[in-house]
């Protein structure tokens, strides 16, 4: 189907953005949306891509603190599409990276067009932005990190796409972002119907962490009723201290029982055979340049990816 | 009387307004186990009149043999009077800003029946009864 490598409609969208850019509409007292006009300053273009610019109507400063929920409504859970930005047919755009390699924004009309066929590959290669492989025993699958669809794999099938990828706590990847995905998702399934969906990475100036992101959805055919909803999802995991600028992590002091652990190897990586090897192995000059990778990471994450060690380096 | 709801994995209901999810198989299971029509609340009317099933709006007091459909509030205040607790289960996690209001255990209803099945859009649902 229609696939991010589609230039002129993305150009199109850009476009939109771009005219839609510097009107600031009334917000609307319930979920209809505005006509005409965006409440979106962001400016998205692919030379230049501003994505730490925030949206009218939306601030970072707005956002109360993490404290003991995944996400926060905006916007009174009213989307900021515009009526020109709602179709039915099915197209999805990922912001090229920025100047910082980061990922902007992605707008996506969902449809079962869209949806994959197969079950998700190997992302593993890809290091977003603040990117730490990084573990504590507080944290489900011990993983602080994961690596982030911002549209989720379940929604258009995108594997391993730099600009869909954002480095995500295992709490905004699961707890927070998921339960939308599976919402809009099996909406679609049971309907038949599109859902104009955009999810927005909110990075404060220069930081290569995003403090969250922001996850907006609205059904088309019935304008709204079946899904809508506008949320701040916050990048943040319970008991752990973030450094946004970085991505450096700390256990919160106040929490002494959890032990820290991060072990980063290099690898050599047959894609086809998926299996790993230590960069010494003497199986390695026998892998097909075509099938051959390099790795740099943990053990744990390549098994979660699916590859099995070398039975003769036993990495 | 017996009450009807659908539920995710954290007892969730609605978020924003909104059910959480819907699947036509439910529907279907529903409309097949019905003895006379369906008792709703406005905010269903939409969802049953699709699958055409036989309803009317909940007004006044329900009767020993009502079957009621609940999805856009708590069913704490109907527990008096019901015996029987029909869940549909989703098995998947949404957001949710509005759950059940009890603990069915503590209300002193036991599982007496639970049936998997697939749904349109649905992996697994888990039809569960409750009985007092």
């Amino acid at each position: 189907m229609i696939k991010k490598g589609l230039f002129v409609l993305s150009l199109l969208l850009v476009f939109s953005l771009l005219v839609s850019a510097c009107v600031s509409p009334e917000p609307p007292k319930d979920n209809s949306l505005p006509a005409q006009e965006s409440s979106f300053t962001e400016e998205v273009s692919v030379e230049e891509p501003k994505p730490d610019i925030g949206k009218e109507g939306f601030s970072l400063k707005d956002i109360p603190a993490f404290s003991d929920k995944p996400y926060v409504a905006v916007n009174d859970n009213t989307p900021y599409f515009t009526e020109n930005e709602i179709v039915a047919d099915p197209y999805e755009f990922y912001s090229e990276l920025d100047s910082l390699g980061r990922c902007g924004v992605t707008i996506a009309c969902i449809g079962k067009e869209l949806m994959p066929t197969e079950d998700r590959g190997n992302i593993g290669q890809v290091k977003p932005t603040g990117w730490h492989t990084v573990k504590y025993d507080c944290v489900d699958g011990k993983y602080l990190y994961n690596r982030c669809h911002l549209i989720g794999y379940q929604l258009t099938g995108e594997n391993a796409n730099v600009n869909n990828l954002v480095t995500g706590t295992r709490y905004m990847n699961v707890t927070g972002m998921l339960p939308f995905e599976n919402m809009v998702a099996d909406y679609v399934k049971e309907t038949g119907n599109h859902v104009m969906y955009r999810v927005t990475p909110i990075f404060d100036g220069d930081d290569l962490l995003c403090r969250g992101v922001l996850m907006e959805a609205y059904s088309v055919e019935d304008e709204g009723e079946g899904i809508c909803f506008n949320v701040f999802v916050y990048n943040a995991q319970p008991n752990i201290e973030i450094d946004y600028a970085t991505g450096e992590s700390r256990l919160n002091e106040s929490d002494s029982e959890v032990s820290r652990t991060e072990q980063t190897n290099t690898y050599v990586l047959n894609t086809n055979s998926k299996k790993f090897h230590n960069p010494d192995c003497s199986s390695v000059s026998k892998i097909s340049e075509n099938n051959k990778q390099v790795f740099e990471g943990t053990r744990e994450e390549l098994i979660e990816d699916g590859y099995s060690p070398c039975g003769i380096c036993k990495p | 009387m017996e009450i009807i709801i659908c539920l995710d994995d954290n007892n969730g209901m609605l978020f924003n307004n909104r059910r959480q999810s819907r699947d036509s198989k439910v529907l279907w299971d529903i409309k097949n186990n019905l003895q006379n029509s369906l008792t709703i609340f406005p905010f269903s009317e939409k969802l049953v009149s699709s699958a055409e099933i036989p309803y009317e709006i909940m007004s006044g007091s329900a009767s020993e043999n009502t079957v009621l459909f609940v999805e856009d509030r708590g069913i704490k205040e109907f527990l008096p009077v019901t015996n029987k607790i029909t869940v549909y289960r989703w098995n998947r996690v949404y957001p949710a800003d509005m759950s059940l209001d009890i603990v069915l255990s503590a209300e002193g209803f036991q599982i007496t029946q639970t049936v998997d099945f697939e749904g349109t859009s649905h992996e697994k649902i888990t039809k569960e009864v409750y009985e007092r």
